[in-house]
């Protein structure tokens, strides 16, 4: 077929493509499923039931996004249950989260023991009515693909299956069949499809279906996707490799305690190990944001920002490798893009809000405080500190003013915190074009090879690119100072 | 003619077909922005769309096509007023080959025009206009060349597609469209689907005549600037009414280097970058835009999302 006429049928397939939702009958996956939820809600110290927390995340994860029996062991759900039962020797009988984390447990239990597959029967019923070679069956995470495509075939239903990340380059055909809520695959998936329909097989909860309001908004003349059900209820889950390294655990682990910067202001940060016996603290909140090189084509590489929380093994962040402030970003604002002078705003409503936290007694009073007054996230101790700008929902901005007896001032301080947020981005950019014209002088061969190369910018001194080995779990309360400067933690490099 | 006219089909295993709607559409986009005109500003539309394949080259068709229209309608005396001695010109002789030359000025006896000959070309000096069928002033910088038949590959197809005698494309090199993007792929998109005009076949190529896909000495109607290009690389002596950003990475990596009269951004949905990219069109929007109307592009099809702001150049 001529590219021509695959665009052509690009595009028809994009006008005519019917997309929905099966909802699948969630049985004992809704018990782990609430079991986390509730346990995020009365959780107030995440550090208390972080790796609980953690556990039943993973499991609940890998419980929507699979396509194989629940007792299969590519899902490692029988790992998380030893995880469960250690984690629950700490825990004190008779109170609500002992009780959330027995009844998780126990429903794991039967959902592996049963190896039940609700979500692969539900496919199975939709694939018999395609042909094989027009039907494709997408998953969340490229390692069950294999897994996925074996069970099919098993089941008497063979079809090429693709990952989420994947579909970017896979051809249109009659079917797609995405497994998970639709959030856990690109927009264009739906937006611009290439298949002549699109159908997410999830449970009932969890995850609504997008907005349908297009890139740049309602306004955009984006018509044609649609949706013919919908879900209940919103969160989200990340992904974790399955099978890592124990040595690199270990010596993550290692590190991770030898080196807990504290002192001054402190936020939530977790541990990333870089190439070369290097470490980085970073923040843990979802507004961190990080320049990563895509080092796919060495000779033209790409600057991205990635949310920090999905950086892993793999990816190449680029970090301040000198003495200079590590946050080169908020330098960069300040001095070129009219920032500095707003900050007074956003330190006056820091200190109000830290005085109001100090007036509630805790931190917790005052998350309690803020729910009350119409917050739906409470990230105080992000929002007080020197690393946040504002909170993402303007309704969590007013309820802080609100809190912090500034709410009059609401309105206009979010303007001003709006600027500064645009300023943030705009010498984003401006590094990210500065590193570009760098890069693309001597491409990123160095840096592919060895998994560290330096640079040096007229405007931003030295910053090097380092090779993320591995991505600690859990998180510390680390010295502002510390965050996103590396250090060499292993002398001659982390063991493989 | 007008823009929406199916001046062309497209020409697949041997059979014609008529244009689908989307491509259309570029066509009429990319005439669009070559129509707006506005003094002191700038214009960008941006659009999202299921597949990036043809849209800047069909887009680019449609401004070079206004672009040739545009050029015809200005007569042969318009053209001489602007002409002072020592100016380089091209020109056709009788028997249809390209000639050039200095100008010297305009001999009232026999009312004609004496090129004084360059490079050892055989020009008759006392050759009346009449003779001469047509002629053009060389961009700036340009030297006089050596003699052509000026008779264009395809002639056919692309006297039909453009609407105007193909000799106007062969004359002088124009900027009439700048393509930021891929450079093999725009070749690929240029040179390997055969369309049908007025019963011919021809190429993309054939009417966009992009400078760096033509052997030397050609004439050219377009420049493909690629998004690997150093700011150095990408600095034009032309000011170009219409500049096609075709992807993301060409969109984030040229636009404060190239910025045209009107700006056309093409972003694929199933880019990697599709969302840092519409982010930084909202901010340059957000910051930038002023109350002047952008081009007027209708007919939106089914899958393509539009985003348009004017701001002061």
């Amino acid at each position: 077929m001529s590219s021509f006429a695959v665009a052509d049928t690009t595009y028809k397939a994009a006008s005519r493509c019917s997309v929905y939702v099966v909802h699948v009958e969630p049985g004992d996956v809704e018990v782990v499923a609430e079991a986390h939820q509730r346990l995020r809600k009365i959780t107030w110290d995440e550090d208390e039931a972080g790796k609980l927390l953690e556990i039943l995340r993973y499991a609940r994860f890998r419980l929507v996004s699979s396509l194989v029996p629940y007792s299969s062991e590519q899902l490692g759900l029988a790992e998380l249950i030893v995880g469960l039962d250690a984690e629950m020797e700490f825990l004190t009988p008779g109170t609500e989260t002992h009780h959330l984390t027995s009844q998780a447990r126990e429903a794991l239990r039967r959902l592996t023991s049963s190896g039940s597959n609700p979500l692969g029967e539900a496919a199975l019923e939709l694939l018999g009515d395609v042909p094989t070679n027009e039907r494709m069956v997408a998953v969340r995470q490229s390692r069950t693909v294999e897994a996925t495509g074996l069970y099919l075939t098993g089941a008497g239903a063979p079809s090429q299956v693709v990952s989420a990340q994947s579909l970017r380059s896979a051809d249109g055909c009659e079917s797609l069949i995405c497994v998970g809520p639709p959030q856990f695959f690109p927009s264009a998936t739906w937006t611009a499809s290439r298949w002549e329909s699109v159908c997410f097989i999830q449970y009932p909860f969890g995850w609504r279906p997008p907005a349908e309001g297009g890139a740049f908004g309602p306004d955009g003349g984006l018509k044609t996707p649609r949706f013919r059900e919908s879900g209940t209820a919103e969160t989200r889950g990340e992904i974790e490799p399955f099978n890592v390294s124990e040595s690199i655990q270990m010596a993550a682990s290692s590190a991770s305690r030898k080196n807990r910067f504290t002192g001054g202001e402190e936020i939530e940060s977790f541990m990333l190990l870089l190439e070369d016996g290097y470490a980085v603290w970073t923040e843990t909140d979802e507004s961190n944001w990080m320049l990563c090189i895509d080092a796919d084509e060495p000779d033209s590489p790409l600057i991205v920002n990635k949310a920090a929380s999905t950086i892993g093994p793999g990816d190449y962040l680029v970090l301040r490798s000198g003495t200079r402030d590590a946050d080169y970003i908020r330098e960069l604002a300040d001095e070129e893009f009219g920032a500095a002078q707003l900050r007074k705003n956003q330190a006056r409503w820091k200190k109000a809000l830290a005085e109001a936290v100090s007036s509630a007694g805790s931190v917790a009073a005052a998350q309690r405080e803020l729910r009350r007054l119409g917050a739906t996230t409470t990230n105080v101790r992000h929002w007080t500190s020197e690393a946040s700008i504002r909170p993402q929902r303007y309704s969590d901005f007013v309820a802080a003013c609100r809190f912090s007896g500034i709410e009059s001032e609401a309105e206009s301080l979010w303007d001003d915190l709006g600027k500064i947020f645009r300023a943030h981005l705009q010498a984003g950019q401006q590094v990210r074009q500065d590193l570009e014209s760098n890069l693309l002088s001597d491409g990123v061969h160095e840096l592919v090879a060895s998994g560290v190369q330096s640079y040096t910018l007229p405007r931003l001194g030295e910053l090097a690119g380092y090779r993320v080995l591995y991505r600690n779990p859990g998180s510390e309360m680390i010295s502002l100072g510390m965050i996103d400067r590396p250090f060499r933690a292993a002398e001659g490099g982390w063991p493989t | 003619m007008t823009a929406t006219e199916p001046v062309l089909s497209t020409l697949i295993d041997g059979n014609s077909h008529q244009l689908p709607d989307w491509a259309l559409w570029f066509q009429v986009v990319g005439d669009s922005l070559a129509q707006w005109d506005e003094d002191g500003l700038r214009s960008w539309t941006c659009v999202t769309v299921p597949t990036r394949s043809f849209a800047a080259a069909l887009a680019a068709f449609g401004s070079v096509r206004f672009a040739a229209n545009r050029g015809a309608e200005d007569s042969l005396a318009e053209r001489l007023s602007t002409l002072t001695p020592g100016d380089a010109v091209a020109w056709l002789d009788t028997n249809g080959e390209m000639r050039s030359g200095r100008f010297e000025g305009v001999d009232d006896t026999y009312v004609h025009y004496r090129p004084r000959n360059h490079g050892g070309i055989g020009i008759a000096t006392k050759r009346p206009l009449a003779m001469a069928q047509d002629f053009y002033p060389l961009e700036p910088g340009e030297e006089p060349f050596a003699g052509a038949r000026c008779v264009a590959d395809n002639e056919r197809f692309v006297v039909s597609a453009l609407g105007v005698d193909s000799k106007a494309l062969l004359l002088r090199s124009s900027v009439d469209v700048v393509i930021c993007g891929t450079a093999t792929q725009l070749a690929e998109e240029l040179e390997s689907q055969d369309f049908c005009s007025g019963g011919a076949s021809g190429r993309l190529m054939d009417v966009i005549r992009p400078k760096r896909l033509l052997p030397a000495g050609q004439r050219w109607r377009s420049l493909i600037v690629t998004g690997s290009s150093r700011p150095s690389d990408v600095s034009l002596t032309v000011d170009p009414s219409v500049v096609v950003f075709d992807g993301a990475q060409a969109f984030l990596r040229l636009s404060d280097s190239i910025p045209g009269k009107s700006n056309l951004v093409i972003l694929d949905r199933w880019s990697a970058r599709i969302e840092e990219s519409v982010a930084m069109v909202r901010i340059a929007r957000n910051q930038r835009w002023v109350e002047a109307r952008p081009p007027s592009i209708d007919g939106l099809p089914p899958g393509v999302e539009t985003f348009s702001w004017v701001e002061e150049s």
